[in-house]
C-alpha cells in the first residue's frame, strides 16, 4: 500500500520517533479525562523522559523553523504525517487549513500567528499544507451559486477561498464533483499561499529572501484505492 | 537540510512508521473521520496535542492559534473560531471539546504585558490575546504580589477558563452541554515540570 503526497522523495531521515505508542486501543469507551491523562504518560514515559537533552532546551524557548497551516482534521495532524519534532513547526490549524488576507477587524487570529511566527520567531518556512477528502472544500465547492448560505460560520469562512472554487468550475466542469474536490483541496493552497504575500511582514521576508513560502498536499487516499 | 527535502522526508518516515503499518486504520479513515474529542492548542512548537497527549489520526479534530484562545460567537471578527466550532459540534458531533493551555505560552505573557492604558503596538497579537482580558484582569488583581513569570502561569489557567466559559456563547455548544451530549475540559501542559493537569468545565 501506497500513499501518495505530491512531493514525494525518497531520503530517510533518523528513525527517532517523537510520538509514543498507541494507546488508544480496546479503549474506546474510556473516560475522556482518563484518555487525557493515560495519553499524557504514555507521552511522557516514551518521549519527554528519554529526551531530557531536548526538553530542557525546549523549556527555555522555542525557535522553529517552520510556520505550518494545517486543517484541523482529526486525520492529517502535519506532526504525525511531516514527523515534525517538538520544536521544529509553529503550528496553525483551522478549517481547511485557509490563510484569509490581511485584515484587522475580520481574521486577527491567523494574523496575529503570522504576526508572532514571522516577526518574533522569525521562521525561515511557511507550509500550507492541504489533504485530500477536506470536508471544508467540500463545502466550498457545494456554495449555491446565489451566495446563500445556510451555516453560521463554516461557508463564511471557507469563502476565504472562493476564487479557488471558481477556477475549477471554471477549467474542471467536466470532471466528476469528487475529482473537482481534488482540485481545489491544491488551488485553495495557492489562493492561501497569495494571500500570505498581503501581510507585509511576509512580502518583505520573501523580497529578502529570508521566508519561504511551500505548498503541499497530503493525499490519504489515491494509494488505497490503486493498491 | 533544505526545507523541501526536510517535508519530504518527514512524510517518507511517516509513511514507513506509520501508515504502512496500519492499512485497517487508514482504509477506515479515508472513508470519513469520527473523533470524539475536539481540542483546542497553542500553535507553540513545543505542545502539538498529537504529541503530547497521544491522540491517533482520527481521534482528535485540532485547532491551533495563538495561545489556544477561544472567542465569543461573532460572526465577523472570530468565524474562524466559529467555522471549527460549527463543523466539530455540529457535523462531526464530537463528545468533549478540551482547551489546552501551557507553559511559558508567549501569547499570554503577551497579554499580561499589554499597557494598561491598552495602547497597541503590533497588528494583530494584542488585539487577539485580548480576548483573554477578563483572565488578565482577575491575575492582576487577585495575584499582584507575583512575580510577571508566576502571573503568566496563572493567567495561563484563567484564560483556558475563560475559553471554556467562551465555548457556552454558541448556541449549537450550550445546547449538547445542557443534554449533556458534549462535556468541557480545561488542562494545561507544562513541559518545564512535566505535568499535565486537567479540570472539567
Amino acid at each position: 500500500m501506497r500513499c501518495r503526497c505530491f512531493f514525494v522523495a525518497i531520503h530517510r531521515i533518523s528513525k527517532t520517533s517523537f510520538l509514543a505508542k498507541d494507546s488508544s486501543r480496546g479503549q474506546k469507551e474510556m473516560d475522556p479525562v482518563e484518555r487525557l491523562t493515560s495519553g499524557f504518560e504514555r507521552f511522557k514515559k516514551e518521549v519527554y523522559e528519554n529526551n531530557p537533552p531536548l526538553f530542557s532546551q525546549l523549556a527555555q524557548g522555542q525557535s522553529p523553523k517552520f510556520l505550518v497551516f494545517a486543517c484541523a482534521d482529526s486525520r492529517v495532524c502535519p506532526s504525525v504525517v511531516l514527523s515534525f519534532q517538538p520544536g521544529e513547526a509553529f503550528i496553525v490549524r483551522n478549517i481547511a487549513n485557509m490563510v484569509p488576507p490581511y485584515d484587522q477587524t475580520r481574521y486577527s487570529g491567523v494574523g496575529a500567528a503570522v504576526e508572532y511566527a514571522v516577526v518574533h520567531l522569525k521562521v525561515e518556512y511557511i507550509v500550507v499544507i492541504g489533504h485530500s477528502r477536506c470536508g471544508g472544500i467540500k463545502g466550498l465547492m457545494s456554495m449555491k451559486e446565489d451566495g446563500t448560505t445556510s451555516s453560521d460560520f463554516i461557508e463564511e469562512w471557507v469563502k476565504i477561498c472562493l476564487p479557488a472554487m471558481e477556477k475549477v468550475k471554471a477549467e474542471h466542469s467536466a470532471l466528476p464533483f469528487t475529482d473537482q474536490c481534488t482540485q481545489c483541496e491544491k488551488e485553495a493552497v495557492n489562493i492561501s499561499l497569495e494571500n500570505l504575500k498581503t501581510y507585509p511582514f511576509v512580502r518583505e521576508g520573501v523580497e529578502k529572501t529570508t521566508l519561504k513560502l511551500i505548498g503541499a498536499h497530503y493525499d490519504f487516499v489515491a494509494a488505497c484505492n490503486n493498491g | 537540510m533544505e526545507p523541501l527535502e526536510r517535508i519530504k522526508s518527514g512524510f517518507e518516515h511517516f509513511k514507513m512508521e506509520v501508515y504502512e503499518k496500519k492499512p485497517d486504520m487508514f482504509a477506515q479513515l479515508k472513508e470519513g473521520q469520527s473523533p470524539k474529542f475536539m481540542v483546542f492548542a497553542c500553535a507553540d512548537s513545543r505542545v502539538c496535542p498529537s504529541v503530547v497527549l497521544n491522540f491517533q489520526p482520527g481521534e482528535a479534530f485540532a485547532v491551533r492559534n495563538i495561545a489556544n484562545m477561544v472567542p465569543p460567537y461573532d460572526q465577523t471578527k472570530c468565524c474562524g473560531a466559529g467555522a471549527a466550532i460549527e463543523y466539530a459540534v455540529h457535523h462531526l458531533k464530537v463528545e468533549n471539546i478540551v482547551v489546552m493551555g501551557h507553559s511559558r505560552c508567549g501569547g499570554i505573557k503577551g497579554l499580561m504585558s499589554i499597557k494598561d492604558d491598552g495602547t497597541t503596538s503590533t497588528d494583530f497579537i494584542e488585539n487577539w490575546v485580548k480576548i483573554c482580558n477578563p483572565a488578565r484582569e482577575k491575575v492582576k488583581a487577585e495575584h499582584s504580589a507575583l512575580s510577571l513569570e508566576d502571573q503568566c502561569t496563572r493567567c495561563e489557567m484563567e484564560a483556558v477558563n475563560v475559553s471554556l466559559q467562551n465555548l457556552k456563547t454558541y448556541p449549537f455548544v450550550n445546547e449538547a452541554v445542557e443534554k449533556k451530549s458534549l462535556k468541557l475540559i480545561g488542562a494545561h501542559y507544562d513541559f518545564v515540570s512535566g505535568s499535565l493537569e486537567t479540570w472539567e468545565s
